[in-house]
């Protein structure tokens, strides 16, 4: 089982942990269930005061247990305990006595907090061991970090899945600039984009372009006539054979790469999509309302997934007075889309209205104004790859992410911005690591039958 | 029970004692006490339908079922809600928005310190009481 945590909380939680080395140190992290895997809530580190000095062992005062566990229990949350070995280098593992009382603990944990998982993890500085207790036995517990690639601490660092010297070969241009790990991290990527659009088109025609070899591709529009002169890979004949954006972005990703992953489990507002969403690296919003926002945004803050989301905008009679756009990275312990203020909670409200309530307002004259928004491919291809640098510098570390920035194409200016975690946003902070108790299927309209 | 409705259910049935949490369409419904001679009745049942996206997003409008008429027997001003899911109820036209139409829902994460469902909840009879104005 994998444990997703943000790389800042990890490195938060090696900071505590080991301000006792060289003696060991344990923490507690409050966990909760994400499909199948677990996701980091909160994480406390026990004090020296809290340790029972008369112990040979490591071991926490009968006293902080109880108080911890009543309060995950109070919160309902699972447990995974923390202890350290420092100086054990890579080779960490769960000493004797800890095989000997972990099983005792777990029993009881599980006991007291109904059943959830449990699981123990033993680190040193450099590396780790876990493993994890549920319903079906013990197996092994391994830590996924998320976030900027260099806040990882290194025991925590997942080595890069594949290098695939063919690969290599096609893509010796990106290896040249970002090394084989680089190249094979983004390749081992599952990418989600939301929306294949204007924006959508030249992410997907990108990511092929980089490598990426698995997609969820959430869509459920047709090709229409005036999508001819901003969609990536579309040709005049789609609209008339009324193709779908997802079988045009198939397409795409096929004719560079041949047979990869592609899933296209339709609209984000059903229950397959949302499901899939929670499962990959990265979500990539492509969309024009903010309805679909305020459901990534939440999504990927139960689930810590990171969210690069891309906006453009064009305002006023033509000729135009402002366009522009913007890149918003929303990264697992970091500022949300509502942290930077790019969410319109009245605009979601409507955009996730049902339609009999849409009605209702349309009758009543309550709903705004929506004009057709004007579009031009240079400016959704500049801002498209602006968000594909940052995906490159999420991926592969090649530099920090830099998550919030404003494109004025009037200008021709990239103004980043600086966003501080709100710690009252009412959609990140409630949301944060709360997994499958966050319920994000809520959003899911009813599917015909 | 949607998350932050559940974060809000005790303090909600600790005000509205009548609470109830309904699903399909998920609701909450309360019944309230009307002023006497305002409406043809002392009381009334509610429903609110709690929007995927709260607390981010308000509650809009309320529904009542047939029969609840102002005194002199006029209507109050709504529109049948068989398309929001409830047949047999009527939605009664309620929004937080000042005079530009921007919402006036200010919500926080802790819902106390904010606006939530009892607030709405407590909007909605100040409503009920001004005549529907």
């Amino acid at each position: 089982m994998e444990l997703r945590a943000a790389a800042v909380d990890l490195a938060g939680l090696q900071r505590g942990l080991f301000a006792r080395a060289p003696a060991e140190g344990a923490a507690f992290l409050a966990v909760e269930p994400a499909a199948s895997a677990l996701v980091l809530r909160s994480f406390r580190v026990f004090t020296d005061k809290e340790y029972d000095a008369a112990s040979v062992e490591l071991s926490v005062t009968e006293g902080s247990q109880v108080a911890q566990l009543a309060a995950l229990k109070r919160a309902g949350h699972a447990l995974v305990e923390v202890h350290t070995h420092p100086g054990a280098g890579r080779g960490v593992r769960f000493s004797l006595f800890d095989k000997e009382q972990l099983p005792r603990f777990a029993r009881y944990v599980r006991l007291k907090l109904k059943g959830a998982p449990f699981g123990a993890l033993v680190m040193s500085e450099e590396a780790y061991s876990g493993r994890v207790w549920t319903d079906t036995g013990v197996e092994p517990l391994t830590i996924h970090p998320v976030g900027q690639r260099m806040a990882i601490p290194d025991w925590a660092n997942l080595p890069s899945h594949c290098s695939d010297p063919r690969a290599n070969h096609r893509f010796d241009r990106q290896v040249r600039a970002l090394g084989v790990d680089g190249q094979a991290r983004i390749q081992a990527l599952q990418v989600g984009v939301v929306g294949l659009g204007g924006t959508g088109s030249v992410v997907v025609q990108e990511l092929a372009h980089l490598g990426v070899r698995h997609y969820v591709l959430v869509e459920d529009d047709l090709v229409e006539a005036s999508n001819v002169s901003r969609l990536a890979g579309v040709t005049r004949w789609d609209p008339l054979l009324r193709r779908r954006k997802t079988t045009v972005a198939r397409r795409t990703i096929r004719r560079l790469l041949g047979r990869v992953e592609v899933h296209t489990p339709g609209s984000l507002r059903t229950r397959t999509a949302l499901a899939a969403l929670r499962d990959v690296d990265v979500i990539i919003g492509c969309v024009d309302n903010d309805g679909a926002r305020l459901v990534m945004s939440e999504l990927a803050s139960a689930d810590l997934v990171p969210y690069l989301d891309i906006g453009v905008g064009i305002e006023g009679e033509a000729p135009s007075e402002s366009m522009g756009g913007r890149v918003s990275f929303y990264l697992p312990g970091g500022p949300c889309l509502a942290c930077a203020d790019d969410l319109d909670f009245d605009e979601a409200a409507e955009d996730l209205e049902s339609e009999g309530l849409r009605n209702i307002r349309v009758e009543r004259g309550y709903t705004r104004e929506r004009h057709v928004e004007p579009s031009l491919m240079p400016l959704n291809g500049a801002v498209a790859s602006l968000a594909m640098m940052e995906l490159l510098a999420f991926a592969t570390g090649v530099r920090p992410v830099i998550p919030f920035s404003r494109y004025d194409a009037m200008q021709g200016r990239l103004i980043p911005q600086s966003v501080e975690l709100n710690q009252e946003c009412v959609v990140c902070r409630p949301a944060n690591g709360m997994g499958d108790r966050h319920r994000v299927e809520r959003y899911a309209l009813a599917e015909a039958k | 029970m949607h998350p932050r409705v559940a974060e809000e259910w005790s303090e909600v049935v600790s005000v509205y004692r009548t609470a109830r949490h309904e699903d399909d369409p998920e609701r909450i419904e309360v019944d309230l006490d009307l002023e006497s001679g305002t409406y043809n009745g002392t009381t009334t049942p509610i429903a609110v339908l709690i929007p995927a996206g709260y607390r981010a997003t308000s509650p809009d409008g309320f529904l009542i079922p047939p029969g609840l008429t102002f005194a002199d027997g006029s209507g109050l001003p709504v529109s049948d809600a068989t398309g929001v899911g409830m047949p047999g109820w009527f939605l009664v036209s309620f929004h937080l928005i000042d005079e530009r139409g921007t919402s006036t829902w200010r919500p926080t994460v802790d819902f106390r310190r904010g606006d939530n469902f009892v607030s709405y909840l407590g909007s909605i009879e100040s409503f009920l009481a001004r005549r529907c104005n």
